[in-house]
């Protein structure tokens, strides 16, 4: 990430953002894009008005326009509340906001994130992801890179999973959850004995028996397809099982990014960006 | 928002709204106005109180001006490194030159505008009687440059302070110039430490003052720039403009020994950087070069960024430093100690370089043989004999310490001999020799970057 924000240079390879050489049109790179990195410093003596100015500033708006600029900022990242507050005072959600208005001043079309998320409370994340959507809504591309992969997964199109600088999957959010050509795993739920269900999972073609529940089980149907999971529950029914649920799984992110990692020989618990 | 306009640097209108309310700033400005007052009050009286009052006026705001608001420049780029903010700055339009130079100037305003409140103690002495205004407005308007000078250096210094040790060799740095004082105070072609005349500081101050500002706040920003900005260029062209200005100043006032001091204190670490340097393979960074085709070529051979070029550029200083010491051929003390002086520099650069070929960082390996070399010379200079001599001055250094304590009078060999001239000379030739060999290798990574480069055009 600090090597497309053109602050490091790569020791190989090269890096395009927008069509542009980022190692030797560094200047023309950093108008396009806007970098929000993970750890974001504050400063003393300073107000959050007084912060946009600065980097209003520094971004080269004057007069109308600057102040034009930061009222936009702060009414899209809801800071006119806290406008006077002391920066080095802020909450970490309030923080990650002003961070973010920082990041939009200049009206980057590319976005990096770094860790977005992470310290936020519940609240300020869900506010945080609606103002990613507006954001994507809008026609910019977000760059974000985290750890927590459920909510990579409702906030981005595409993900990217790294491991020791190799791309080990590239694809939507979507393929993953489907488990791409591994069948879908069913959650069934029956009234009285659930022996019965074993057994039927266990002689029924094209059912894989994963695990016994306390009042069902956990199975693996072969074909994905909508029609076939319903013959499935129908002949399940017609053979005299009292199912009371049928609930066909959507597999985990984190399920995903393992079963991927195991495949490549990689360990998990690496850093992976969407 | 209007409370700065809009063509004031947006880093002058940052640090100045915080540095106004910061602590450190209130703390002094209400310290000295406090101590001011004291003075004026103390000067009422007659007698040794008053003459007491005197001193104690210049030595507090001496402190504030001179120490307290420049060590204040130690924290400037720091902090922001600590932070995590500089890099926020730096995707922004600020170039590292803009932010470093506008912390300067903001702390230089602070200064100011300290010396504007003690403005009114200075006129109301000269009411109470006993004082000369115009003597007074002079001392303070040198106290101003050397804060603004200092300053600068402060804040050059500044991306250095991050960690201990980091500090105690910028320190030692530092101090280990003020050796240079004496040792070159009398310059190219006096024959006994002379005092430089008032006129001599004064242009120092006014000419060559703001080249030492922008090689200090040079030093800075490229500390702390992106590694596609290069700023290992200005450093040098700053250089050899010090180097010009001295030369003219000093052949003007015939204060030859005094410029060159001042010039070489000056130099010095744009010319060991440039030794340092390691050679850089971003195309982007030598387009300002292949753009003048064969002339910006040629001026790359001593000022492209990295350590090659680098070895060009120090040549062609210590060349300019011999032409200015050849007219006094007959003065072979002088040119002992530069030709010592090379070889206490280049000969351990070519140790450090060839054992350490494959660091990924020089300086440490350099300094630390230096240290070494140094501890040694020290032993064998201490205990100077003639016949002794003769055998240790082929170790790098021990040439440079003897030439050390024969300018301080510890030691006083009969006569320069021509053995004493030739083996440093010879030292230095052949570590230039050395390096350049190993320049090679680094030579052909800079033909292939000038070849992208030439692509990208």
């Amino acid at each position: 990430m600090r090597m497309m924000a053109t602050l490091d240079a790569p020791t190989s390879g090269s890096i395009k953002v927008g069509g542009l050489d980022a190692l030797n049109f560094p200047n023309d790179v950093r108008r396009l894009l806007g970098w929000m990195p993970d750890a974001y410093g504050t400063y003393e003596n300073m107000t959050v008005l007084e912060y946009l100015d600065f980097f209003a500033r520094a971004f080269g708006f004057r007069r109308a326009e600057r102040r034009e600029r930061i009222d936009e900022v702060m009414e899209f990242a809801n800071l006119a509340p806290i406008c006077t507050r002391p920066v080095n005072k802020l909450s970490k959600g309030m923080a990650q906001r002003l961070c973010l208005g920082r990041t939009l001043l200049h009206d980057p079309e590319l976005l990096i994130l770094d860790e977005p998320a992470a310290g936020l409370d519940p609240k300020a994340r869900i506010e945080f992801k609606h103002l990613v959507r507006l954001l994507a809504g809008d026609g910019k591309t977000l760059f974000i890179s985290s750890h927590i992969l459920s909510e990579l997964g409702e906030m981005c199109d595409s993900l990217l999973f790294i491991d020791t600088g190799r791309i080990v999957h590239h694809g939507s959010a979507e393929s993953l959850r489907t488990g791409g050509g591994h069948g879908a795993i069913v959650e069934v739920r029956v009234a009285g004995d659930g022996g019965r269900l074993l057994q039927w999972a266990a002689l029924y073609p094209g059912v894989e028996l994963l695990e016994a529940t306390r009042q069902g089980a956990r199975i693996r149907a072969a074909d994905d397809a909508p029609e076939a999971l319903a013959a499935m529950l129908r002949n399940m029914m017609l053979d005299g099982i009292a199912v009371t649920e049928f609930h066909k799984q959507e597999r985990k992110l984190e399920d995903a990014f393992v079963e991927i990692l195991a495949k490549v020989g990689g360990a998990p618990n690496r850093r992976e960006t969407p | 928002m209007n409370d700065f306009a809009d063509w004031l640097s947006p880093i002058v209108v940052k640090e100045l709204r915080q540095g106004l309310r910061a602590r450190a700033f209130l703390a002094i400005f209400l310290i000295s106005q406090f101590f001011m007052i004291v003075c004026v009050l103390v000067s009422l009286g007659d007698g040794p109180s008053k003459e007491g009052s005197f001193w104690l006026f210049w030595v507090l705001l001496g402190i504030a001006v001179l120490l307290a608001m420049p060590l204040r420049g130690l924290g400037a780029l720091f902090g922001e490194i600590r932070g995590n903010t500089l890099e926020l700055m730096l995707l922004t339009q600020l170039s590292a030159w803009r932010i470093v130079a506008g912390k300067w100037l903001a702390l230089v305003l602070q200064t100011l505008l300290l010396i504007c409140a003690v403005l009114p103690y200075v006129v109301l002495r000269y009411f109470l009687g006993g004082v000369s205004l115009i003597d007074d407005l002079s001392v303070l308007g040198w106290m101003v440059a050397g804060s603004i000078l200092l300053t600068a250096l402060s804040v050059g210094l500044s991306p250095s302070m991050q960690s201990p040790g980091a500090r105690i060799a910028t320190g030692f740095a530092a101090i280990s110039q003020l050796w240079l004082i004496p040792f070159l105070l009398e310059g190219a072609g006096g024959s006994r430490p002379t005092f430089p005349a008032a006129s001599a500081w004064l242009y120092a101050t006014l000419l060559l003052g703001p080249l030492l500002i922008l090689s200090f706040l040079q030093l800075g920003s490229g500390k702390i720039a992106p590694a596609a900005e290069n700023h290992d260029t200005r450093k040098r062209l700053i250089a050899v403009a010090i180097i010009l200005m001295a030369g003219i100043l000093g052949h003007a006032l015939r204060e030859r020994g005094f410029f060159s001091a001042l010039a070489t204190m000056a130099v010095a670490p744009a010319c060991l950087g440039a030794l340092m340097e390691e050679t850089v393979t971003i195309p982007s960074v030598y387009r300002p070069f292949v753009r003048r085709k064969l002339f910006g070529k040629l001026a790359g051979r001593v000022f492209y960024p990295g350590w090659a070029s680098g070895l060009w550029f120090f040549a062609l200083l210590a060349a300019v430093f011999l032409w200015g010491a050849s007219t006094d051929w007959s003065n072979d003390a002088v040119h002992f100690r530069i030709f010592a002086a090379l070889e206490g520099i280049l000969a351990p650069l070519l140790l450090a370089r060839f054992c350490f070929r494959r660091a990924k960082s020089v300086p440490p390996f350099y300094f630390g043989t230096q240290l070494l070399l140094f501890v040694t010379a020290i032993i064998f200079s201490a205990n100077f004999d003639e016949k002794l001599l003769g055998k240790t001055l082929w170790i790098p250094t021990v040439g440079f310490f003897v030439s050390l304590w024969h300018r301080w009078g510890v030691v006083t060999p009969s006569n320069i001999s021509f053995e004493l001239l030739i083996v440093p000379a010879l030292i230095a030739l052949a570590s230039f020799a050395g390096l350049f060999i190993l320049s090679i290798k680094e030579w052909r990574t800079v033909a292939a970057m000038e070849r992208d480069t030439e692509k990208l055009e």
